[in-house]
């Protein structure tokens, strides 16, 4: 890496979409063309996106590198920046630094079954790992993603699971910890409809992502299920600053989670303090 | 080559020095504070006492840095990177405030991701090291690996007092090198004798520091500890300021903000954090995997002593015992440590 | 002394009348001493009490979750005890106040004896649960002549003055986090949302935060002198406390940590009060 790492490229927001009552999804392009169509990342990695006279704040990509004509993020409005973010209009400057931390490694994946485990946002974490699978579905074979969230109001990205169905060997299981009215799918939580899909641990990878107590009971489920901890993956989230391993929070014992992670099997997890 | 100069010359070099360079060395203000100051003339170098109150860190690292000014106007954005920095010269640090910088080093330039604020001042830095005759009940510097009162890591020059007033000057760098070259007159050339009396320097000096930790046993102590009811109690004197990261040659933890002057203008300012902070960890929305203070008390220690080790196969501490003076209820790094179980 | 007060913090140990108990212990020299934090009635041997027992313990009156606390005060000490019953972070019965009798700390910067303890009214504790050794009050009223004298320089020479102490200050906290009275738990200076003080380091941005905490500790701070002992770089923030004290004395006739019935000036108006400015 050479040149300043601090300094962010230029971008503008090219299109903005609401997803839930407190999340927007927004498209970023590069000013710099050139830069945009180098500028390349891996599922799985984050970016940390700059509002000029407000601060820096990190978010993960929403879009996989497959199409990375523009860069996506899904904000939920939590923070400084995020709600400074959320008041933005398309057209508005902002600033993007990155790609930073580790990625899924699909290239140990092939040909194996992925198995998605997803509840309320952190479905905006698995979204650009779903997608490059999808893109590159030649490589795996089936392709299960179980989405729930407190209600079907709090689900992001209803719009795209009809394409994500249409691809071959690909199934979608959605819940709502309570239904409402024409809520044709799942009611119940995650880890309850994760036991009754029963899937089997055979060639699968297990793809997890959601609030700490449901990630909990996902684990024991798929371990009861014969799930092995180095066949599960999750991505970690914490106060990050620098985004390579230098301002010194967000470590778990000497890892870094913005450097040597976010992504972590849980085989590395249970030996880690619960310190994240 | 080793040279040897008097107390006398090494002001006028320093005055020499003064007239070319920024040239920052301790200094006592009205209130008994010893702080690295820009000199003007020689005469202000405060030599007498054995530690700065806080170090020279600040010098190379900045406790507060502009990273760029920020402008926006209705063409977009225009980011403007900050003047390159000046040449400067930090002089009468000590061994363990030297060493501190050789430890930083390695973070800002570790992985892939080179930080050139910080490696382009150290890179038009001087550092002028004087060897440490009287130590305190504070220090520790024997305890580490490269630590000693005559140690020359991370300095250019070090200067080491002999009898009658002389000073052995040994350049380690071809930055130590020229501050010699330019000022030759001052130097003259040390005899083997001299060298030896270094020698017997260092084994008079280690031998006032009454405190030697083994700290690979403590690292070993340290790694099953995490969990320990040790951290329950030794915590609670703590006050979680963060005057000991502060005064820290090594701590290196920042945060990057934004400062607006207004709509159109702002810039991007890297500052110093500490890790005894309850906001250093917590997240937007509120969630914090640090949230009580043992948990902050017991990552400074860990992060020092256990995990930067991992990372770095060295500790994350020069054994100036600063952390010790000023902490305001008197904790103990080297208690700490030593009575974990 | 000594045996004495282990004697006694035993026995409030043992009979359960505190839970915990906060006295001090040697620390790394001669020099030097820190708190300590008894729980057990058999550990009290390392409790002690001499010229270098300079911290404030009150100060952990508000930090530790606990039901039932003995502390050791100093004279000195006991108004900050008071002045937080006042505020309401406890009931008076408890905490179990052992006075000790005090004939001065000393810096363990300078080994010179405190400003405070010239003319202390207070060498042996009033209002104490429990009253440990002898010692002769100054016969003479805490005098404020130096901050007198402080007050006759032209406005450009107090900036000055005090743009160097501030330019000095690396924003380490310590002030505050010593300062028995400074227990908000989101501190002005620590919030981002919305942002009262960057994080930023400099002159300026130094002194706003030491001129809102004086504000904010004015009618309560007992001039005890911790944030200025504490002080990594020798700012003598005693100097505002001090001056703090003179204000509150003058103009509004108050004293803070001699009454916990009182009401602060701050939080009361009269129409009689001064319009004068505090700081």
């Amino acid at each position: 890496m050479t040149g300043n790492i601090y300094k962010p490229h230029i971008a503008k927001i090219i299109d903005i979409k609401i997803e839930t009552g407190d999340i927007k999804s927004f498209k970023f392009q590069f000013v710099d063309q050139a830069a945009q169509k180098e500028f390349t990342w891996k599922a799985g990695q984050f970016l940390i996106l700059n509002l000029f006279g407000i601060g820096e704040a990190v978010f993960t990509f929403a879009n996989p590198q497959t199409r990375n004509e523009y860069i996506e993020c899904s904000i939920r409005k939590v923070g400084l920046v995020s709600e400074a973010v959320h008041e933005l209009e398309i057209g508005d400057t902002v600033g993007i630094r990155g790609p930073y931390g580790n990625w899924f490694p699909f290239e140990k994946w092939h040909g194996k079954n992925l198995l998605y485990v997803a509840g309320g946002v952190g479905l905006a974490a698995l979204r650009s790992p779903i997608e490059f699978a999808l893109d590159t579905k030649q490589d795996f074979k089936n392709i299960t993603i179980l989405y729930g969230a407190r209600s079907p109001m709090d689900l992001c990205y209803k719009d795209k699971f009809s394409d994500w169905e249409k691809v071959k060997d690909t199934q979608m299981i959605l819940t709502a910890d309570k239904g409402a009215d024409g809520w044709k799918h799942k009611v119940g939580f995650v880890p309850a409809v994760l036991k009754e899909v029963h899937p089997s641990p055979k060639d699968t990878v297990a793809i997890i992502c959601g609030p700490p107590i449901m990630i909990k009971f996902v684990l024991k489920e798929l371990l009861d299920l014969g799930f092995t901890p180095d066949q599960i993956v999750t991505t970690l989230e914490m106060k990050m600053k620098c985004g390579f391993g230098k301002c010194g929070r967000c470590n778990v014992k000497h890892l870094y989670i913005c450097k040597d992670g976010p992504v972590f099997t849980y085989a590395q997890l249970k030996d880690l303090p619960d310190e994240y | 080559m080793a040279y040897l100069i008097t107390k006398e010359n090494i002001k006028e070099v320093l005055n020499a020095l003064i007239a070319a360079k920024t040239v920052y060395a301790p200094k006592k203000d009205a209130e008994d504070t010893v702080l690295f100051e820009k000199l003007v003339n020689a005469s202000e170098w405060h030599g007498d006492s054995l530690l700065t109150h806080t170090t020279a860190k600040d010098k190379v690292y900045l406790q507060s840095e502009r990273f760029f000014k920020i402008k926006k106007d209705k063409n977009g954005v225009t980011i403007e990177d900050p003047a390159e920095p000046e040449e400067i010269v930090i002089f009468g640090c000590r061994p363990c405030d030297a060493r501190g910088f050789d430890v930083i080093n390695k973070l800002f330039n570790w992985s892939d991701f080179v930080d050139e604020y910080y490696t382009k001042r150290m890179a038009k830095t001087t550092i002028i090291t004087i060897s440490c005759e009287k130590p305190e009940s504070t220090c520790f510097c024997t305890s580490f690996a490269k630590g000693s009162p005559v140690n020359e890591t991370g300095s250019d020059l070090l200067l080491t007092p002999l009898k009658d007033g002389k000073y052995l000057a040994e350049a380690y760098t071809e930055k130590g090198e020229k501050v010699i070259s330019d000022n030759l007159k001052y130097f003259s050339e040390a005899a083997e004798t001299e060298a030896k009396e270094k020698e017997a320097f260092k084994t008079a000096s280690e031998a006032k520091i009454i405190k030697k930790l083994d700290l690979a046993a403590i690292k070993k102590l340290m790694e099953p500890a995490f969990e320990s009811a040790y951290w329950e109690t030794v915590h609670l004197p703590c006050v979680k300021c963060g005057a000991c990261t502060f005064v820290c040659p090594t701590c290196y933890c920042f945060d990057i903000t934004e400062k607006a002057f207004d709509n159109m203008n702002s810039e991007r300012v890297r500052s110093w954090d500490t890790c005894m902070s309850e906001i250093f960890t917590r997240m937007a929305g509120g969630v914090n995997p640090r949230s009580d203070t043992k948990k902050r008390f017991r990552q400074r220690f860990m992060h020092k002593f256990n995990y930067h080790v991992d990372n770095f196969k060295e500790e994350l501490c020069t054994g100036c015992g600063r952390c010790i003076k000023a902490c305001p209820v008197s904790i103990d790094v080297r208690k700490v440590i030593e009575g974990i179980k | 002394m000594d045996k004495e007060l282990q004697e006694l913090i035993k026995k409030l140990l043992t009979e359960k009348k505190a839970e915990w108990a906060i006295g001090y212990e040697k620390a790394y020299d001669e020099f030097s001493t820190r708190p300590a934090f008894i729980i057990d009635p058999a550990d009290t041997a390392r409790l002690i009490f001499n010229k270098y027992c300079i911290n404030n313990l009150g100060l952990y009156l508000t930090k530790l979750k606990k039901n039932k606390l003995a502390v050791v005060c100093k004279g000195c000490d006991i108004a900050t005890v008071f002045e937080l019953i006042r505020e309401k972070q406890f009931k008076r019965e408890n905490v179990a106040i052992i006075g000790v009798a005090c004939e001065g700390v000393l810096d363990k910067r300078t080994n010179k004896l405190l400003e405070k303890c010239e003319n202390c009214q207070v060498k042996q504790p009033k209002g104490a649960d429990f009253t440990l050794g002898n010692a002769k009050n100054s016969e003479k009223p805490k005098s404020y002549a130096d901050v007198v004298e402080f007050e006759k320089k032209s406005s450009k020479e107090k900036l000055e003055f005090w743009n160097r102490q501030f330019e000095k200050c690396i924003r380490c906290y310590a002030c505050r986090n010593v300062c028995p009275v400074c227990y908000c738990p989101d501190c002005f200076a620590l919030r981002s949302m919305p942002e009262y003080l960057s994080k930023h380091v400099d002159a300026d941005k130094n002194k706003l935060f030491h001129m809102i905490r004086m504000q904010h500790v004015f009618g309560r701070c007992t001039d005890c002198k911790a944030c200025d002992t504490a002080c990594p770089v020798n700012i003598p923030l005693s100097m505002l406390t001090k001056k703090l004290a003179k204000d509150a004395k003058e103009l509004f006739n108050y004293e803070s940590g001699a009454d916990t019935d009182a009401r602060p000036p701050l939080s009361t108006y009269d129409e009689g009060d001064s319009e004068s400015d505090i700081m």
